[in-house]
């Protein structure tokens, strides 16, 4: 999460790039968790 | 040029705009409102309190509005809400909500909806999506825009998939799969990130670059 948090600061382009991902993983619950 | 075929059956209370074209056949419902330019083919069933925007293609053989699938609907008026300009083809079936969610199973604009496809109650489809054959998603499953789900997708319940995503044929999710990524098997493991979809839909090479990263 930290290093995705990174990517996004090193390149504002892809900033919403990387919002949408961590806003995504952030809702995942645990119990179900992401395709790996 | 009539363009209610006479032996379609609707409603007199079904709300159509003058502009809908309906097949053979076909049997649409009291509570159903199409607005104006959707094409319905023959043979189709169109019931419960089903809305469908408009420039919508809807080939033969389709039901959409039928009640959910699930032992614990009770009759409630929930809802199966359709945008602009999809296409959906034959022997599709999208069941309305129920009362235990949202009440409302929907499908956003522009998507691309092949043969064979079930939408079970309560799912959250975005706009610019492609199903491809017998896609089949079960209750609750949440789809964000520019998705690509290759054939004989499956989709546990409640399982989100993330915008620009894609599925291999014959995938099996029982986990959500986050954005970009690109993933195959059963059960679906991820492979890739989806760097062709990006370079389409006109993502720069830097950005492209920042998904990759995020890999």
């Amino acid at each position: 999460m930290l290093r995705i948090e990174q990517l996004g600061r090193e390149h504002p382009e892809a900033e919403q790039d990387v919002k949408d991902m961590l806003v995504f993983l952030a809702q995942t619950p645990n119990d179900r968790g992401i395709v790996r | 040029m009539t363009l209610i075929h006479p032996s379609a059956l609707i409603d007199p209370k079904a709300q159509l705009d003058s502009s809908v074209q309906v097949g053979a056949y076909t049997t649409i419902g009291p509570h159903v409102r199409i607005a104006a330019g959707t094409r319905i083919g023959s043979h189709c069933v169109i019931e419960g309190h089903t809305t469908l925007g408009e420039n919508n293609q809807v080939f033969q053989f389709n039901s959409l509005g039928a009640v959910p699938q699930d032992k614990k609907y009770a009759g409630e008026p929930t809802e199966l809400v359709i945008g602009d300009r999809n296409v959906i083809r034959e022997f599709c079936t999208f069941n309305i909500g129920t009362a235990l969610d949202r009440g409302v199973t929907s499908l956003g604009s522009d998507n691309w909806i092949m043969a064979y496809v079930h939408l079970a109650h309560d799912c959250q489809v975005g706009s610019h999506t492609i199903f491809a054959n017998n896609t089949q998603l079960a209750g609750h499953v949440q789809v964000q825009d520019w998705v690509i789900l290759g054939g004989f997708t499956v989709v546990h319940q409640f399982c989100r998939i993330g915008a620009h995503s894609f599925t291999s044929m014959n995938a099996l999710l029982f986990a959500d799969l986050p954005p970009f990524v690109m993933c195959q098997g059963q059960p679906a493991n991820a492979r890739s990130m989806n760097f062709e979809g990006l370079k389409r839909r006109g993502f720069s090479a830097l950005r492209i670059k920042v998904v990759k990263g995020m890999h």
